[in-house]
Parts: structure tokens; C-alpha cells; sequence
């Protein structure tokens, strides 16, 4: 034993051990135990290498062999001799062979060490841009993370694909961008107004799909679209819900007034309640009686909505989100919380499981006991949601193969489980019921079997029929022009992107609504500018409006109450019946300066005549503002805050928004 | 699944290639890329360009009235971050035409590793002149991948009337003990410190501010996940004292509102807040002073401009970049457009200190000098999105996982794996 140990090995293998461990950990300390091992390992193994080249003292200077005599031992001793003599002159040159064997071991080791770095590692993933209304973004975002994660689940733990999920403010907006002339392109602002140029989108129905295939020439820009999930609309009623097989018509005459009641979200904005209104409008009693038309069933929703005190203009989220408030601060209207709801499925679903609604119910809430539920009553003549997973023909390969195998994954079980969790029922003959697609949430899976799609007629029908079926709306912007609306940004001022904003939103009114242009404030500082008086929306009009906006130069205080007070009674004076929905729409990027009144002198002037205030702020202050707050949360009225990206879609969405509401 | 063009020397196999060249005595050298053979402009990813009076594309005019042969054209995207990024990616993993992408500094390594950028060649390219910290994120794996465009720091803005007396803290026992002292005095209605506390990187940045405040570190330089446990703690619970007690979900935008109504003691955000809060006669803010976050403990924020893989013509690329980056531009777009610069003379000469924005000047080139980076990994999002999912729950939910299990989420993020469940 004593005869392999010596000072000098024992010298050599300690420092080309730590040599080799400081030359390492100089290139990065090890993240993981295995490295650590790793490098340990190397380590000692350097030293051993090279302490066993280092001669033992009687092995010092040893003699070369002599050759004499080799060629009578036979092949077995020449190998031998061969072996032996290497080693006696690699021991001669021991300092040199062993500075070499060192290097090499501090190489290994230093390689063992980077292999087991990038091995942990995971590759680079493929990047999809998924795009969706905003109704359906929360759906979009678990169904892609569900995704993502199986993928990673099947590569130990590294996922293959990445998935930014996003909405623009309304399903228009997609729409519009998905046009033949390639809306997504680099050339029409899209991808800084609206987002990332998708390779799938998540429509919330097939009419949605159909639209854009019907403006377009062959081959679309969707390469082809698949009903991948289906939600039932249903009427969410409180207490136990009697299964009777009825129609809508039937449930419609059965909730008519005084109580209980039913209500339906703005179908001019929501697609959902849109759908919703295809049932209701299609509707006609099982005994063979008159369906109620479409005027009478607007007028009863309208008696409704506003008997419980509901948003006039919101959507069926923003209905459910109302009633949960009402509840929660035990302020409801006698017989409001006795209303019932139009609704999808999934939506009465989120709701009494407590998840975020959108609007102030923005965070979600304690599920509800079951005696506090909305409960669905299915109609034996209901349509469903079908949502739509659609591909962009844009897409690169990659891109495509990747988005394809969502798809599929979302037709196996893993991915219909991953459907059934975000409340809709996957496309399968038969399914798994998994929370919260069960009774405790209010529903029955069992029942309502697969309507089928809603052909793009009857959706151009019920269309038809609402618009004639609801009130005009009369709209009057007005435009702060104070001096700080001059501030400029890349895309142009603040008054430049407000004014291209409003000439946007005025093409979304019909031809029976009215609008008029005003700014503020006057030379005096203390009074609006009449741009355009309110009249019809005509192409004349719409042209002159395009003139009264550029004129307007920024200059001057914010007299906004005036003006709110002064656009009230102007609205009031306004042609049109009383019917008409009347609304105040200002623009500003500021408080009131120079109005000499309150804001709630403003709000009560604009209450008294029935207008309803919508505000957009475009720049330094922001709907918290406690001024704003005294205008904007009383009943009808509304705030919204843009950028000077959102802005035109905001402005349009509103202007939709403001076509809402039964005669 | 990367990008065509210059092999990268990425960070896992960089000794294995060094090894490989030591023995064989060659290195693979990055071939030429094709000449340009059309007249398409040179074309630049960035994010919407949020300088004052547009002045991101003032100086691409200025470039095509130079080089009418070689012109360019910004191709602006989402003034979302998640979203440019997801754009981005995208674009280069499908080799679209793409010669320069603005990057912000934390996406560097993420676009390296993959092969999605030509490094600048140093004897090529001269990085003189540029602050330290900013020059800094444009590295990765030892090389050169980008140059500063701007640079961006957190700073503190503090509310004199409130302070009172005080001077403005140089540690964070002062800030907590001033904040907690307003806190108290206003019956809980006026905030200690106003940070980002959305989902998003606002709060991934304001959490990391806390946590290198208490000396401690989510990933350190030499890639140990969690260092310091301890620390990481002790930041996060300072966090959680300060903010307002429902931690709302501000942003930039929303901390600002909140500050400039008199609701906050301290607002943490970046420079161009001093320009928002200044910027509104008709909406004036409350006195305020400005002054470096205390301890040396600010995140550098800014974009770098790189040069795509796919690009067919880099070396117009390298130009535009070298252009855009020059002092002349950095003084355009910080004095012009309110970006804060990537040059030290910018700040240092005395005639453009005269210029607007001057009385942030010194507080920005004092605040730059001490800003720390955040940790420059190919999985950089991941590790963002893990710190802020645990900075979320203990700010809202007071849950914080023991160290063991905070150490496997982060070394997994780190990894860009994602554990079951």
C-alpha cells in the first residue's frame, strides 16, 4: 500500500483536484445536486489520473529497456514489453504527461458539467397568437394553459408551445381586421390598435365565422374553422326551476310582469344575446298561438331591465354581475331578484360559482349555497353557443402544425375534460360531467340535446327585426378641446385620435339614430361650440361632421359641467319621439376648471331629461377620478378609459353600446 | 424550431463548443448573409412609440432623407409588453422579413439563445460612450447582441407635504417607517408607497425592487436560484406593509392618478411619470420631489435594438442601429422625446442639461448608475411569471411556500419547465 503513496502523488492529485473544482465553479456555480455531483466526480478523477502518472521514488529516472532479446518473446510479451516500455517513457516525462492528463480532465469535467447544465434546459417553444371577444377570453385562457401544460406534461415538464391569449374590446373589432384586405398587416395599425396577428381564433359562435367567410373571396383568410364546444341558452331563474318542456314564447308570457320578470343583455353588442334574441324572436307556443313580435318582446325586456334597476345597455354578463351586487348589498328593488335571466349556460354557471364576470364584478366572489343559485330552465326550442376554434391561412408551418394539434387535443379526452372545466359542454356524443358542469352548479347536464347551428338567415332575420324593434338613439358627442388635448403622441394629438375616433363611431349608427357634434370650450372659456346640431345620420351629415373636427384647435379651460348641463337640454330639444334613447357622449382628458357648477347639479340636470353621460377619458385623468365617480355611477351612466390605442374601438363599442334598449 | 441563420453560441453547449475548438483547433464561422438584392425598407419591430411628439419616428424620417437607398420603416406593435413579445417571436420563429427588433432588455437572452439575432461583432461595432448597466443587458453568453435604444430606471416619487420635514429615504427602514407614519396619521386613507401590483411585469419589477432592497435575490449572477431565502422573505413582507392593504391592481397609469390626487406618500414608477404628473396644468399634481429608490435597489428598464437572423441585409441593419443609438439620437429622443438616454454625455454635457428635462436629470443619471439587471435568462418570462404568482399570493393572500418548495417553482421556471398540477 505504502509503496502507490508518496508526497508527490499525493501533492499532484490535491492540486489539479482543486485546480480542476476552482476552474469550474469560476465558469458558474452548479444549480443542481447532479452537477454538483458531476463535478466533484470530475474533479477527483483529474487528480487521480494524474497522480497516478507521477513515479514513486525508486521509480525515478528508470532506464530505458533494452531492445535485446524482444523478438524471441512471442506475441503476448511483445504487447506486454510494448505497454511497459509507453509507461516507463511516459513516466520519464511525467511532468509533462501529467500537466497534459490534468488539462484533459479539467476539459471533461468542465464538458460533463455544461452538457448536464443545458440538458435541464428546456428548448425554445412555438409561439401562437390566439385572439377571442371579450366574452369568451377567460374560456380562451384556461383551454390554452390546459394545453400548454399537457404539452409539457408530455415532455418531461418543457412545453412546446407558448399561447398569448388577448380580446380587443368587442367582437366587431376581429371582425373588421379579418376583411379581405388583410386587416392584420402591417400597413393598417392593427397591430398596435388591436394586438399580435393571430393564428387561431376563438369566436364565440359560428355566426361570428360566417361573417367573415361571407365577405370574402376564395380561399378566406380562415383556413378552416371547427365547433370545438357548445353552451345552451337558458333562463336562469331563482329557486328550483320547473323542467316543464316549454317554449321561449311560453317562458317569455309566463315572466311577464308585474313579477316575476325576465331580462336579456344589449344584443348590439353581444353576440351571445344576440343568439339569445334568435330564440326569443323565432319562438311561438306549442298550442299552435301567435308568436309575440319582436316590438312587444323588446318593450317587456325594457320594463324589465329597468324595473330592476339592471344596466340598460349591458350584456347578460353585466345583467348577472347586477344581480350579485344587489345581493350582496341588500339593496334590490322590490321584485328584482325575483327576474330572470337569458343567459348561456356556462354564463349561469360562472355565476353561481362565484368566478369574475367582467365590468365591476372583476374578481370573483364565494360560490353561492345552492339556495341562493340561479337555476337554468332549459327551452325545448333553444340555440346553442357554438364556439369556434378557427386557423388563419397567415399562419407560418410551424405555427399551423402546432395549432392543429391543439385542436386535436381538445377533440381527445384530456382536452374535452379540459372544456367541460371552463362550463361548456365539448362536442362528443357522450361526456363526463366534471365541476362545474354539474348539478351542484345550478345546471343539468343531462338535459337540452344539441340544437345545431343558427344559419346565417335566421341570424339576419332576428337582426332585421331588432333593429326595427328598437329605440332610435340620439348621441351627442362632445369633444373637450382644452389646451391639453393638444398633446401630441406619435399617432397625432389627442384631439386628432378623438376626432378620427368619433368619425369611426358614427358608422356604426343606423339609419334612424341622430348625433351632433359639439366642443368645449367657447371663446369665453366657459361654454361649448356647436360643430354640428343634432340631426340624422345621413352621408351628407356624416361628411360634414369629418369638417367640423378638423377644425377644432385645442385651446382653453374645461368647462364640463356647462357643457353637460348645456348637451342635456339640447338632447332634451332634440328631434325624435320620446322614445328615443338620448345620450351625452364627452371626450376629455381633463377635470372641470372654469363651470362655476357641481357635478352634481351636471348629473341632476342630465337626470331630470332622461340623458344618459358617458364619459371617455383620453389622457391625464382616469374614470377614478372622484369627479368622474359623482358623474359616471349614477343609474345610466357610464365611464370608460382609453389610450390612444383603444380609443376608436372604445368609441365605436359605446356608439353599439347606445343602440341598445326596446322601445 | 429556431431561427435560420448565424449559429449562436448558446449557454448550453458554449465549453462544449470551446472544448471542440481546443482540440480540433477550429471554430465554425458564422457565413455571410445574402446581399440585399431589393429596395424594401429596412424594417423594425418595436413596441407603439410612446416618446413625445413621436420622436422614435422622427428619426427614422430623418435616416430616409440620408439614406434614400437604404430606407427603413417602424412596424409598431402593441404598447402591451406580453404582446410585443408574443409578435416578435412569432415573426422569427416563421423567418419573416424582419433586418431590427427593439427588445426590451429583458428579452435579450430568450431571442439569443434561440437564434433569432446576429451578434454584433465588437471590432465592427463601437459600444464607447454607453452606461454601464444599459450596455450590460445587450449582453448575453459573453457577446454582443444588441445596442442601448433607452434605458428606463424605477425612481421615487414623494409627496413634500406629506414628507414634511423628512428628507427623502436612503434606506428602506426610513421609507417603512415614513410610510407607515402617514399611513397611521391618515387613518389608513393615504398610501405608504404606490408600486405596480397588476399581473404583469410591473409587479414581477416591484417585488425584485423589495426583495435586492433586503439584500436578497430571486436568481443571482451565477445562476443560484433563491440565494438568500431569508431576504426574500424580509422584501417581500416589507412590500406587503407598505402598499395599501387591498394591494390594488395599478398599473403605471394608476399609481400616477392615485399620486397626483394626494392619495400616496411614495408612488414608485418610471421617469416619464415626472413628464404625466408635470404635463397637465389643468390637473396639478401635489408638490412633489423625486430621488432615487433607496439602496441601490432599482430595476434598469429599456429596450435594446437588435439585429434579426433573418435579416438580408445586416449590415444597413447594423448601420440604422448604430444610427439610432448614436449621441445625436439619444439626445433627440431624451431632450424631444422624453426617453431617458443610453449615453452618458447626454447627461453630462452642460448645454443639453439646461434642456427639459433637466430637473430630472441628475436623479436619472444617479438612479442609472446604481440600477441593478434583472437576471438575464432564456426563460426570463417564466421565472417573471413564477415570482409574481408568489409575490401575489403573499400580498393578497399572505401565503408564502417554505423554501424548498419556492426554490423547485423558481429552478423550474428557471429551466422554463412547468411542474404538474
Amino acid at each position: 500500500m505504502r509503496r502507490h503513496l508518496s508526497l508527490r502523488r499525493l501533492a499532484v492529485f490535491g492540486g489539479t483536484t482543486v485546480v480542476t473544482l476552482l476552474t469550474a465553479l469560476g465558469t458558474g456555480v452548479p444549480a443542481t445536486a447532479l452537477q454538483w455531483v458531476a463535478l466533484g466526480l470530475g474533479a477527483l478523477l483529474a487528480g487521480l489520473l494524474a497522480a497516478m502518472l507521477v513515479p514513486l521514488p525508486e521509480q525515478d529516472e528508470p532506464p530505458e529497456p533494452a531492445d535485446d532479446g524482444a523478438a524471441e518473446d512471442g506475441p503476448a510479451d511483445d504487447d506486454e514489453n510494448r505497454l511497459g516500455r509507453w509507461r516507463r517513457r511516459l513516466r520519464a516525462r511525467w511532468k509533462l504527461t501529467t500537466a497534459v492528463v490534468a488539462a484533459l480532465g479539467l476539459l471533461v469535467t468542465l464538458g460533463a458539467l455544461e452538457v448536464l447544465r443545458g440538458a435541464t434546459d428546456c428548448p425554445p417553444t412555438t409561439q401562437l397568437r390566439l385572439v377571442t371577444d371579450p366574452e369568451t377570453l377567460t374560456t380562451a385562457r384556461r383551454l390554452a394553459a390546459a394545453y400548454v401544460r399537457a404539452t409539457a406534461a408530455d415532455h418531461d415538464g418543457c412545453p412546446t408551445a407558448q399561447i398569448y391569449t388577448y380580446a380587443p374590446s368587442d367582437a366587431a373589432t376581429i371582425r373588421i381586421r379579418l376583411q379581405p384586405n388583410d386587416g392584420w398587416s402591417d400597413n393598417y395599425g392593427a397591430l398596435s390598435r388591436v394586438g399580435p396577428r393571430p393564428d387561431i381564433w376563438l369566436a364565440s359562435t359560428g355566426h361570428q365565422v360566417d361573417l367573415v367567410n361571407a365577405d370574402q373571396a376564395e380561399p378566406s383568410v380562415i383556413e378552416r374553422s371547427t365547433t370545438i364546444a357548445r353552451s345552451p341558452t337558458v333562463l336562469a331563474v331563482p329557486g328550483p326551476a320547473d323542467q316543464k318542456p316549454r317554449t321561449w314564447s311560453e317562458l317569455l308570457t309566463r315572466f311577464t310582469g308585474p313579477t316575476p320578470r325576465l331580462v336579456r343583455g344589449n344584443p348590439t353588442t353581444d353576440d351571445l344575446d344576440m343568439l339569445a334574441t334568435v330564440g326569443l324572436y323565432e319562438s311561438s307556443p306549442d298550442d299552435g298561438a301567435a308568436a309575440t313580435p319582436p316590438v312587444e318582446i323588446e318593450r317587456r325586456i325594457q320594463t324589465a331591465v329597468e324595473a330592476g334597476s339592471f344596466p340598460v345597455l349591458g350584456d347578460a354578463a353585466d345583467l348577472l354581475c347586477h344581480r350579485r351586487q344587489l345581493m350582496a348589498t341588500g339593496s334590490a328593488p322590490p321584485g328584482a331578484l325575483d327576474t330572470a335571466v337569458v343567459a348561456t349556460e356556462q354564463q349561469l354557471i360562472r355565476y353561481n360559482v362565484g368566478e369574475p364576470l367582467g365590468g365591476s364584478c372583476g374578481t370573483g366572489s364565494a360560490a353561492l349555497p345552492a339556495d341562493l343559485q340561479l337555476h337554468a330552465v332549459y327551452p325545448s326550442d333553444t340555440v346553442d353557443q357554438d364556439l369556434q376554434f378557427a386557423q388563419l391561412r397567415w399562419s407560418s408551418r410551424e405555427q399551423k402544425d402546432t395549432a392543429a394539434d391543439f385542436l386535436r387535443w381538445l377533440g381527445r379526452d384530456p382536452g374535452r375534460q379540459a372544456i367541460v372545466r371552463t362550463g361548456l359542454r365539448p362536442i362528443a356524443d357522450s361526456f363526463t360531467p366534471l365541476e362545474p358542469l354539474t348539478t351542484g352548479s345550478g345546471i343539468d347536464p343531462i338535459r337540452s340535446p344539441p340544437s345545431g347551428p343558427v344559419s346565417a338567415a335566421r341570424w339576419q332575420t332576428a337582426n332585421e327585426q331588432r333593429e326595427k324593434a328598437r329605440r332610435p338613439s340620439d348621441l351627442l358627442f362632445a369633444v373637450d378641446s382644452s389646451g391639453s388635448m393638444a398633446t401630441a403622441g406619435a399617432n397625432g394629438s389627442r384631439q386628432q385620435l378623438a376626432a378620427a375616433a368619433i368619425l369611426s363611431g358614427l358608422t356604426r349608427l343606423g339609419p334612424l339614430d341622430g348625433f351632433g357634434l359639439w366642443s368645449f370650450p367657447d371663446a369665453a372659456g366657459t361654454g361649448h361650440v356647436e360643430a354640428m346640431p343634432i340631426g340624422g345620420r345621413d352621408e351628407a351629415r356624416l361628411a360634414a361632421a369629418d369638417q367640423a373636427l378638423a377644425k377644432i384647435k385645442p385651446a382653453g379651460n374645461t368647462p364640463l359641467f356647462r357643457t353637460i348641463v348645456d348637451g342635456s337640454e339640447a338632447l332634451a330639444r332634440a328631434p325624435g319621439t320620446d322614445d328615443d334613447l338620448r345620450a351625452l357622449v364627452v371626450l376629455t382628458d381633463g377635470e372641470d376648471t372654469t363651470s362655476g357648477i357641481s357635478a352634481a347639479e351636471a348629473v341632476q340636470a342630465a337626470a331630470s331629461r332622461q340623458v344618459r353621460i358617458v364619459v371617455i377619458t383620453v389622457g391625464d385623468i382616469r374614470c377614478s377620478n372622484p369627479t368622474l365617480i359623482t358623474i359616471t355611477t349614477s343609474p345610466g351612466n357610464t365611464c370608460r378609459d382609453a389610450d390612444p390605442a383603444s380609443l376608436p374601438d372604445l368609441v365605436a363599442r359605446v356608439v353599439a353600446e347606445l343602440k341598445g334598449g326596446g322601445r | 424550431m429556431t431561427g435560420a441563420g448565424c449559429p449562436t453560441a448558446g449557454r448550453p453547449g458554449r465549453l462544449v463548443l470551446l472544448v471542440v475548438a481546443v482540440l480540433v483547433g477550429s471554430l465554425t464561422a458564422c457565413g455571410d448573409a445574402p446581399d440585399r438584392t431589393d429596395t424594401a425598407p429596412l424594417i423594425i419591430l418595436s413596441g407603439l412609440d410612446q416618446s413625445r411628439g413621436g420622436q422614435r419616428g422622427a428619426l427614422i424620417e430623418q435616416w430616409n432623407r440620408m439614406h434614400p437607398d437604404r430606407p427603413a420603416k417602424i412596424v409598431e406593435l402593441s404598447s402591451i409588453a406580453d404582446a410585443q413579445r408574443s409578435e416578435m417571436l412569432a415573426r422569427a420563429q416563421s423567418g419573416a422579413d424582419v433586418d431590427v427588433y427593439n427588445l426590451d432588455v429583458t428579452w435579450t437572452a430568450e431571442f439569443a439563445e434561440a437564434g433569432h439575432l446576429r451578434p454584433l461583432d465588437p471590432e465592427q461595432i463601437s459600444t464607447e460612450g454607453f452606461l454601464a448597466g444599459p450596455l450590460q443587458t445587450c449582453r448575453y453568453d459573453d457577446r454582443l447582441w444588441a445596442l442601448p435604444f433607452n434605458t428606463d430606471v424605477g425612481l421615487l416619487y414623494y409627496n413634500k407635504r406629506l414628507l414634511g420635514a423628512d428628507q427623502p429615504p436612503r434606506e428602506w427602514a426610513t421609507l417603512l417607517a415614513q410610510a407607515a407614519r402617514v399611513q397611521r396619521d391618515s387613518g389608513g386613507t393615504v398610501a405608504g408607497y404606490i408600486g405596480q401590483y397588476g399581473d404583469y411585469e410591473g409587479l414581477t419589477v416591484t417585488a425584485l425592487e423589495l426583495i435586492w432592497g433586503a439584500r436578497g435575490d430571486v436568481i443571482d449572477s451565477a445562476g443560484r436560484v433563491l440565494p438568500d431565502p431569508v431576504a426574500f422573505q424580509v422584501g417581500l413582507d416589507r412590500l406587503k406593509q407598505i402598499s395599501p392593504p387591498s394591494v390594488p391592481p395599478y398599473d403605471e397609469a394608476g399609481g400616477i392618478l392615485e399620486f397626483r390626487e394626494g392619495k400616496a406618500l411614495f408612488l414608485r414608477n418610471w421617469p416619464v411619470a415626472d413628464a404625466e404628473l408635470r404635463g397637465n396644468p389643468e390637473a396639478p399634481p401635489p408638490d412633489f420631489g423625486v430621488a432615487p429608490l433607496p439602496e441601490r435597489s432599482a430595476a434598469l428598464g429599456g429596450q435594446n435594438l437588435a439585429i434579426a437572423a433573418t435579416s438580408k441585409d445586416p449590415d444597413s441593419a447594423r448601420d440604422l442601429v448604430e444610427f439610432l443609438t448614436s449621441e445625436r439620437s439619444e439626445t433627440l429622443l431624451y431632450t424631444r422625446g422624453g426617453l431617458p438616454a443610453t449615453r452618458a454625455i447626454v447627461y453630462d454635457d452642460p448645454l443639453l442639461g439646461a434642456a427639459e428635462p433637466a430637473p430630472l436629470s441628475a436623479t436619472l443619471r444617479e438612479a442609472l448608475d446604481d440600477a441593478r439587471s434583472r437576471p438575464a435568462l432564456p426563460h426570463y418570462a417564466q421565472v417573471s411569471e413564477t415570482l409574481r404568482a408568489i409575490a401575489d399570493g403573499y400580498l393578497r393572500r399572505g401565503e408564502l411556500a417554505g423554501e424548498d418548495e419556492l426554490r423547485t417553482q423558481l429552478e423550474a421556471a428557471e429551466q422554463g419547465r412547468l411542474l404538474p398540477g
